[in-house]
């Protein structure tokens, strides 16, 4: 980068010395294979005079090593203009750079985790809420890994006073793919196959009655991930879950239990 | 047959080129941004291009045309490092 900048610029702006304006620079990626180049123009005492950011859609960093070169050439160019008399800055001295661009990650993937409090509509007898775990792979544009939600107990009673109360477990794979990458959010379409087990049990039948039916189902997703602090970002997701097939039950035949879920299409 | 040139190098290559040229040839420079706004009118160094166009005419003596562009950049780039650069190159003509 130095060689780079000094062959634009026609000398070596890098230094420790003091100065009078300098270039703060960072580097990062915002998600998959997107980098960001941040340059921050300053004066000695840290007052900001303005920024440049330079992003690509990349699967290394070095895309941005020439924009980067030119875009700090440019900014510290301005000996050109003081060094002609008709374009004089008395309050410029020749700028002194100090450039710290920390060492860039280069792995083209990275590991993501997600914790989420997730609702459902129309999946159990009535609205469900859960929680879900995430953990994918991430590679250019494609995210793939387990995928893992528990959801509360959810109970449904006439007025007789029976009905069912039931929890059910979900665990599969995910896959997204990002739709959209910008430095400040990220659009992921993701789709899901998951398994799971329901646990029904009686309520208001005077003896424990209880089934576990085995359950399939397919989910699709939009999510933007946006407000990022350090690698936490949040975000929010809105998407269907299709539920494939009729349950298959462990063990004996249907209960009562299980017939007052089908009554009550649990 | 061979194969099309990565489209981030062809931009980063002209305006490489637009920068070298730009302290002795601004009439280079400025075709070469030229050709970089044709080719690469949204491309990732926008900005770069416009202060070397404008640098490159007041170079060649084409004042006003250096500060109708330095309005429009300013204008859409009120907080860019360059800004200072720019309106110096366009207030002492």
């Amino acid at each position: 980068m130095r060689e780079a900048v000094a062959k634009l610029a026609g000398r070596d702006v890098f230094s420790q010395e003091p100065y009078d304006y300098g270039v703060r620079g960072s580097v990062e990626s915002p998600g998959g294979s997107a980098w960001v180049v941040h340059l921050r123009l300053e004066t000695s005492d840290g007052s900001l005079v303005g920024e440049r950011e330079l992003n690509r859609a990349a699967s290394s960093c070095h895309s941005l090593d020439v924009p980067t070169a030119v875009a700090l050439a440019l900014m510290v160019d301005l000996q050109a203009v003081v060094a002609e008399p008709k374009r004089p800055l008395p309050e410029v001295s020749t700028p002194t750079i100090v450039y710290r661009l920390p060492p860039a990650p280069r792995l083209a993937w990275s590991v993501e985790g997600a914790l989420s409090g997730v609702s459902a509509v129309g999946l159990f007898a009535r609205p469900s809420a859960g929680a879900r775990l995430d953990v994918g792979l991430r590679w250019t544009r494609l995210r793939v890994g387990p995928t893992a939600t528990v959801w509360a107990p959810s109970e449904r009673v006439d007025d007789s006073g029976v009905g069912v109360d039931g929890q059910a477990w979900q665990a599969g794979l995910e896959i997204c793919v990002a739709l959209v990458q910008r430095s400040a959010w990220v659009l992921d379409a993701c789709g899901a196959g998951q398994t799971g087990i329901l646990t029904v049990s009686g309520v208001g039948y005077g003896r424990p009655q209880s089934e576990s039916p085995v359950f399939w189902s397919a989910t699709t997703e939009l999510a933007l991930r946006f407000a990022r602090w350090g690698p936490v970002r949040v975000g929010l997701a809105l998407g269907a879950i299709i539920r494939i097939g009729r349950y298959r039950f462990y063990g004996d035949t249907p209960t009562g239990v299980c017939r007052a879920r089908h009554r009550r299409k649990m | 047959m061979t194969g099309a040139e990565d489209p981030f190098v062809a931009e980063d290559r002209l305006i490489r080129q637009a920068c070298a040229a730009l302290p002795n040839d601004p009439a280079l420079a400025l075709s070469l941004t030229s050709a970089h706004a044709r080719r690469f009118p949204d491309g990732t160094l926008e900005q770069e291009r416009e202060v070397i166009a404008i640098e490159a005419l007041t170079k060649l003596g084409r004042d006003s045309e250096a500060r109708e562009r330095a309005a429009t950049f300013t204008q859409h780039h009120p907080t860019s490092a360059y800004r200072a650069r720019v309106e110096q190159l366009v207030s002492h003509k």
